[in-house]
């Protein structure tokens, strides 16, 4: 069933992609500086909050979905930080490590990050989400210290503790829940140290992912409740590539830094087995033969990277640019 | 007034016999897992000594697979063990005495070692183990459970475990932990605390276990492992040494009773008798013995023996009974004295291996089966290595490892082997055990089918052995 999916919407996506990413263009360019708090999404969660830590409540998805979102952290972590070389088989490799978790929620992310050794702050703009989240690690003798909650929203924590703070920056299946997704992505870039690391995901605007997440997910099977999910803020790898790009232009970004995208791959759950799994090539050859591995939940790492004297501005290498060739020839004027 | 202090725990296992103190060992020695608090309580003494003195064995022995081998490699617990306390066997052969159907294993088949498996000590295996736990394990030795709790009211689910040490004699002492596991066998009080419900039977057999003498064999090597079925049960000679095996023999209460009754002397014939005579010479002498375990004074039991075992050889058309051709048979010459006990067999399923009350079940407190095919340690050792393999994972993760779904993966990976490999062995066991013809007829043809066709039964070998 997943397949013919895959196979219906490669087709509908190509004839539909221009019209769908030139509404995006003009949504986000007419957004400016406001606040990226959308109080509605806001008010959706924090009335759940309780539900957070119900291994059969209505966020199982995520509940099932972190352990396979922490090892693809952990290993673009040791893979491109300045970390990198260190021994990969250690227990603990965010040890001593800044992390913010950005949209932290009841605290699945953070506690998982905390547990590998980094120093976290998870911060949400519902206060019940908080609250719930500080009491939930209160629960645990290895949460006690270096992991701190607090309900205030990314541009004020900019405010407050200045640009270049977080060795790494997270937010995941976040910013589809968020107003002006440019400026958010901004003070999220703006938060990274140089030689740091940001890690978004979200779920790609696609017919595709109209089908699973909106009426699959929430209609026919009630994985989550109606509502849960908006399809048009939904954000394609290219928006969020140009979100990315625009933030180099912050008055925050170091002059002397350039943001690199160097890893942007499809995270699929597997009905058959019920596990997620982050996509690879191999994976998308064997079990999606019709190509399309980021149509759906994906996950994109950048890089804030010092210029060294002898670099020109560094060319892509990342996976991203090749498997959104597809989506990138379709956008114009951007 | 019990002074009640509560040490929080990543992982207390309750349970310090082989499979427990493999889990405590294999998290010790795992780079992922050697950071995590790891309790292990035991109620007798982990560090009892085993037996040293060269040609004495325990009765109680543990046929180790290569799978085994690899996990107490892993831990370093194998080198523990001295080469004379570990014999390798290269050789199996299998027989039916009511039927002409005969099996012969050798390990070059397995292609994955050069051995079927190994003949182990249980105490040996158990001091390896204990010897290879780290600092990262508290140990509470000689302690005794006296109850599992769940703290009501903070929030908190972790469990609470009251413990009291000098064999239940001490000061209690309170455990808190994230991860519970219960290896505290078919009786597990763990199990009990999860609400898991045990599913099963006890056996209408003991097992009469022995060490053995023998002489006569081939090449002196002693490598090869025989098992009969009888149809009152299965008779089993794995070797520990060159002339020392050990004996482990299924049979009614009854007949055990009768074996345990008889003089050293005459022991050692029955045990020939039982494996190399017709099976109506055995059923005969064992209604011979008198209670007092003395045979009646006009019964020559060794002239009995032999006789049987021509009649065996030369006017048998149809080869009933008979071992797999270049079968050369050890004689038994004498028993180790105080070496003769029975044991009661049973097949015990747990309905769950996990609960999301923080509980994982390994070894006998998951699974018990009849020790016919020597896997129930090595199910025990599998859940250990899966065990570990999973919370390694959840570490990487930087996951609550004692949360559902870390642990769903161990019970995803395991219940459905061990469920198959459990209903296989009691299957087995449940065709010896009928005499009808038919079923006979048809087992013989089975077994010699499977032992013509390789392919049969490298599969067979593989399954068995490299689980």
């Amino acid at each position: 069933m997943l397949i013919s999916f895959q196979a219906a919407s490669r087709h509908v996506s190509r004839r539909m992609a221009v019209p769908l990413v030139s509404q995006a263009v003009k949504f986000s360019v007419s957004a400016g500086a406001y606040s990226s708090v959308n109080a509605d999404e806001v008010a959706k969660f924090a009335a759940a909050s309780h539900e957070w830590w119900d291994p059969k409540g209505q966020f199982g998805m995520l509940h099932m979905m972190n352990p396979v979102r922490m090892k693809y952290i952990r290993d673009v972590f040791l893979k491109y930080s300045p970390a990198a070389g260190a021994d990969p088989n250690v227990a603990r490799p965010l040890e001593g490590k800044k992390v913010l978790d950005v949209g932290c929620g009841g605290g699945l992310l953070s506690e998982s990050l905390r547990r590998l050794g980094a120093t976290v702050t998870g911060i949400d703009a519902s206060s019940e989400n908080v609250a719930m989240a500080t009491h939930h690690a209160s629960l645990d003798p290895m949460l006690q210290e270096n992991l701190a909650y607090r309900s205030i929203t990314v541009e004020n924590l900019l405010q407050e503790v200045g640009a270049s703070h977080f060795d790494m920056v997270c937010s995941l299946e976040v910013i589809e829940h968020v107003n002006n997704q440019d400026v958010f992505i901004q003070n999220c870039m703006d938060l990274v140290k140089p030689e740091g690391l940001a890690v978004f995901s979200t779920i790609n605007r696609t017919p595709t992912s109209y089908l699973l997440t909106i009426l699959m997910a929430e209609h026919v099977l009630r994985w989550v409740p109606p509502g849960t999910h908006d399809h048009s803020t939904y954000v394609t790898p290219s928006e969020l590539e140009s979100f990315v790009r625009a933030a180099e232009r912050s008055p925050h970004h170091p002059a002397n830094c350039s943001l690199d995208i160097v890893d942007t791959r499809g995270i699929a759950y597997l009905p058959l087995e019920n596990k997620w799994q982050v996509l690879d090539s191999s994976t998308v050859a064997s079990k999606f033969p019709f190509g399309g591995d980021l149509d759906m939940n994906y996950v994109m790492t950048v890089v804030k990277r010092p210029f060294k004297e002898s670099d020109a501005k560094p060319a892509e290498t990342d996976i991203g640019a090749a498997t959104m060739g597809l989506q990138r020839e379709s956008l114009s004027g951007l | 007034m019990n002074h009640r202090i509560t040490q929080a725990f990543d992982v207390c296992i309750v349970g310090g016999g082989i499979v427990g103190t493999a889990l405590a060992a294999s998290l010790s020695s795992s780079p992922f897992t050697a950071h995590l608090k790891v309790a292990l309580v035991e109620a007798g003494n982990l560090y009892s000594e085993p037996e040293i003195r060269p040609a004495s064995f325990s009765n109680r022995v543990a046929s180790v697979t290569p799978a085994s081998m690899r996990l107490l490699n892993r831990i370093g617990a194998w080198d523990r063990i001295p080469a004379d306390r570990k014999k390798a066997y290269t050789q199996m052969k299998v027989w039916d005495a009511s039927g002409n159907g005969a099996i012969a294993f050798n390990a070059p088949m397995t292609h994955s070692a050069s051995s079927i498996g190994w003949i182990i000590e249980n105490d040996w295996l158990k001091s390896s183990l204990a010897q290879s736990l780290s600092s990262s394990v508290t140990v509470f030795n000689s302690s005794v459970v006296a109850g599992i709790e769940s703290p009501a009211g903070s929030g908190s689910d972790w469990p609470v475990i009251s413990v009291n040490s000098d064999k239940g004699n001490g000061p209690t002492i309170q455990l808190k932990s994230r991860l519970l596991v219960g290896a505290d066998g078919v009786n597990s009080l763990v199990r009990k605390y999860a609400g898991i419900e045990s599913i099963g039977w006890d056996y209408p057999q003991k097992a009469v276990a022995a060490t053995l003498e023998i002489e006569g064999v081939e090449g002196n090597r002693n490598d090869v492992a025989y098992q009969r079925f009888l149809p009152t049960g299965p008779i089993a000679l794995l070797p520990l040494a060159e002339n020392k095996s050990s004996l482990v023999w299924s049979a009614s209460p009854a007949i055990a009773a009768k074996l345990l009754s008889l003089s050293a002397e005459d022991f050692a014939i029955f045990v020939d008798v039982a494996f190399r005579n017709p099976i109506e010479d055995l059923t005969y002498l064992l209604s011979r013995i008198q209670p007092d375990g003395s045979l009646p004074k006009d019964l020559d039991l060794k002239a009995e023996a032999v006789w049987g075992q021509t009649r065996l050889e030369t006017a048998n058309t149809f080869k009933i009974g008979v071992p797999p051709s270049n079968t050369s048979l050890p004689r038994v010459v004498g028993v180790a004295e105080k070496s003769r006990a029975a044991f009661p067999l049973r097949f015990y399923l747990s309905d769950r291996y996990v609960s999301d009350h923080r509980v994982a079940l390994v070894g006998d407190a998951a699974h018990t089966v009849h020790p016919l095919a020597g896997q129930g340690l090595n199910l025990g050792l599998l859940d250990v290595a899966t065990l570990t393999n999973v919370i390694e994972e959840g570490v990487q993760a930087g996951a609550d490892i004692g949360n559902i779904h870390t642990l769903q993966g161990y019970a995803a990976e395991r219940f459905a082997p061990n469920l198959g490999m459990m209903m296989a062995i009691d299957s087995i066991g449940k065709l010896f055990r009928a005499e009808s013809d038919p079923v006979v007829w048809a087992r013989s043809f089975g077994l010699n089918l499977v032992n013509t066709l390789p392919g049969f039964k490298n599969l067979a070998m593989k399954a068995a052995s490299t689980l």
